[in-house]
C-alpha cells in the first residue's frame, strides 16, 4: 500500500451564500487547496489566472494535479448545471482528466475513495478532490423533493428524509429508551463545537431546551434535530509522492466502504446502520487500530439520531448507550472521543456534495494545527459519511505523526 | 408529485399485488412538513408495516389519521397526490386502520 498524504486542504464558508454560484464555490475550494500547498512562501493568495505564472522551481505546481475527482449530488436539479467534471477541470491551466462522482450525501467520501484507489493503482501520483453543493437557490420544499431522490422513490413514496430518520429514532427509543432530551443534547453539543469554527453556518450556541421546543418536522424529529440546507465547498489535494517537503502532512491510513438496502423495509434491523458498522470494521482493520485509538471523529449527523447511531456503530459506545454517552459528556472535549469538533453537519452545515470532503479536510487542518504540541507519536481521527438513510457508508481514518520525530 | 403516466402504469401493477393485504404497524412517524405535492394530506403518518404475508412495507397512512405502533391496518387504494401536470389523479396504496 502506498502512503497517501493530504498535502492541501480548504473549506469555504458554509451557509446561505446568496452571492455565490456553484461554479464559484468549486473555484474557491480548488484554489484554496492549491494555496494551502504553496504555503506561506506566498505573501498573498493567488487567484485563478495567476497560477500560470508560477515558476518551475516552485514548491508545488498546479500542473502536478494529474486528475480531479468532483463530488456533487444534484447540481442539475439545484442549479441546472451538469457536466461538473468539465466545469472544474477548466479551472486548472492544464485541464487534467476529471471525474464527477454522485452518491447522495456520501458523494464526497466516495470521490475521495476513488481518488485513493487511483493513487494506489499508480495511475496518478497527485490528485485533487473537490466537493460542492449550491442548495439555497430553490425553496425548502423543492430542496426536500430533490433530496428525496436519494431514497428509493418508488418504495418509499410519501416519505421525506426526516421521516425515514424519524422511523430510525422511533425504533431506537422503543428498544433502548433513548430520550427526546438526549437527541437535543446532540444538537446543542454540536452547536457548541461550531462556535470556534469560523467556516460554520451556525457559529452559535443553541441550548438543548430550545431544540426540544422547536417545530415538529416528523415525530420525534424537530426542526433543530435536522442539519440545515447549505451552500459550500471543500477540497483536498492527495499525493503518494515521497517529497521531504510533505513528510509532516497527515496520512490517510484507511478507508472502509459498505452498502445496505436503500429502503428501510428490507433491512434486518433498524437499530443500527449496518453499512456504517461494516465500513468501520474494514477501516479499523486496515489501519490496525481500534475505536479507542480515535481522538476526533467527524460523523454524519444529518439528524441527531444519526449521530447516536453512528457513535454506536463506529464502536465508540455499546449499542443502546449512544444517547446516554452524549448526555454524560463523553463525546465532547474532556470526554472519551471528541465527536464533530467542526460542529458536524448540524451546525457547520451540510452542502451534500461537499460534506465527505469537508470532514477529511477539517480533520487534516485540525491534526496539523496540533502537531507541534501532540503528546502521542501518532494521533488518529475518523471521518464517517453516509448516503441516504444508511444505504452507503464510508469511513476514513486519518493520522498525524509527531512533527519532531520526522525532522 | 408529477407521476409520469408510464410510471403510474408500472406502479399500478405493484400496488395491485399488495392491495387488500393486512398487517400491523411496526413504526410510525407523523409528518408536519412535506413536499408541496403532499401538503394537502398533512398531517399524515409514514409507516413501516409488517404484513401478515410476511413482508414489510413502507407506506403512507391515510391522511389526517394518527397511527400507533401495533395498530392493525389494511392496504387500500387512496389518492396519493393532487392532480398533476399530466392530468392524472394518482391513486395508490395507503394504510388504513382496521376497525
Amino acid at each position: 500500500m502506498k502512503k497517501i498524504r493530504i498535502i492541501g486542504n480548504y473549506i469555504t464558508q458554509f451557509g446561505e451564500l446568496w452571492d455565490r454560484s456553484l461554479e464559484s464555490l468549486f473555484e474557491e475550494a480548488t484554489f484554496g487547496a492549491l494555496n494551502s500547498v504553496l504555503g506561506s512562501k506566498f505573501a498573498k493568495k493567488m487567484v485563478r489566472h495567476e497560477y500560470g505564472t508560477l515558476l518551475p522551481k516552485s514548491r508545488f505546481l498546479p500542473t502536478e494535479i494529474e486528475a480531479v475527482f468532483v463530488a456533487n449530488m444534484a447540481g442539475g436539479s439545484f442549479a441546472n448545471q451538469e457536466h461538473l467534471n468539465a466545469v472544474v477541470a477548466q479551472m486548472l491551466p492544464h485541464r487534467p482528466p476529471a471525474f464527477r462522482v454522485e452518491a447522495a450525501c456520501a458523494s464526497g467520501s466516495i470521490a475521495l475513495e476513488l481518488a485513493e484507489l487511483a493513487l494506489q493503482s499508480g495511475k496518478y501520483k497527485t490528485v485533487l478532490v473537490v466537493g460542492a453543493e449550491k442548495m439555497t437557490d430553490v425553496s425548502a420544499q423543492t430542496t426536500t423533493k430533490i433530496l428525496s431522490g436519494a431514497s428509493e422513490y418508488q418504495k418509499e413514496y410519501g416519505s421525506t428524509f426526516p421521516a425515514l430518520y424519524a422511523l430510525l429514532a422511533q425504533a431506537h427509543m422503543q428498544a433502548f429508551g433513548t430520550s427526546r432530551e438526549q437527541l437535543s443534547v446532540v444538537a446543542s453539543q454540536n452547536h457548541t463545537h461550531a462556535v470556534s469554527n469560523t467556516k460554520a453556518q451556525f457559529q452559535k450556541e443553541i441550548p438543548a431546551e430550545v431544540v426540544s421546543k422547536s417545530a415538529v418536522i416528523a415525530e420525534p424529529l424537530r426542526l433543530l434535530d435536522c442539519s440545515p440546507v447549505s451552500d459550500g465547498a471543500s477540497a483536498v489535494i492527495l499525493t503518494t509522492k515521497k517529497s521531504k517537503v510533505f513528510m509532516h502532512k497527515p496520512v490517510i491510513e484507511a478507508v472502509g466502504h459498505a452498502q445496505d438496502t436503500i429502503n428501510l423495509a428490507e433491512r434486518e434491523s433498524l437499530l443500527e446502520l449496518l453499512a456504517t458498522k461494516l465500513a468501520a470494521q474494514q477501516a479499523y482493520q486496515t489501519a490496525g487500530i481500534t475505536p479507542q485509538d480515535i481522538v476526533y471523529a467527524e460523523v454524519h449527523d444529518c439528524f441527531t439520531i444519526a449521530q447516536i447511531l453512528a457513535t454506536e456503530d463506529l464502536g465508540f459506545f455499546k449499542k443502546g448507550d449512544g444517547g446516554s454517552a452524549i448526555e454524560k459528556g463523553d463525546t465532547t472535549i474532556g470526554g472519551k472521543v471528541i465527536i464533530n469538533p467542526s460542529g458536524g453537519l448540524k451546525a457547520c452545515g451540510h452542502p451534500v456534495g461537499a460534506t465527505g470532503v469537508k470532514q477529511v479536510a477539517f480533520l487534516a487542518e485540525l491534526l496539523q494545527s496540533q502537531q507541534l504540541t501532540q503528546k502521542k507519536d501518532k494521533v488518529y481521527a475518523l471521518a464517517h459519511n453516509v448516503g441516504g438513510s444508511g444505504a452507503t457508508a464510508v469511513v476514513h481514518i486519518v493520522s498525524q505523526t509527531k512533527y519532531m520525530e520526522q525532522s | 408529485m408529477n407521476i409520469h403516466p408510464a410510471q403510474y402504469h408500472r406502479n399500478s401493477k405493484k400496488w395491485q399485488y399488495h392491495l387488500g393485504k393486512t398487517g400491523v404497524v411496526l413504526l410510525t412517524t407523523r409528518l408536519e412538513v412535506t413536499t408541496k405535492e403532499l401538503e394537502s394530506f398533512l398531517p399524515y403518518c409514514f409507516l413501516l408495516v409488517q404484513l401478515e404475508s410476511g413482508e414489510k412495507i413502507e407506506v403512507m397512512g391515510e391522511a389526517q389519521t394518527n397511527f400507533l405502533v401495533g395498530d392493525a391496518v389494511r392496504l387500500e387504494l387512496r389518492k396519493l397526490a393532487q392532480p398533476d401536470q399530466f392530468g392524472i389523479i394518482p391513486y395508490g396504496l395507503k394504510a388504513c386502520k382496521l376497525n
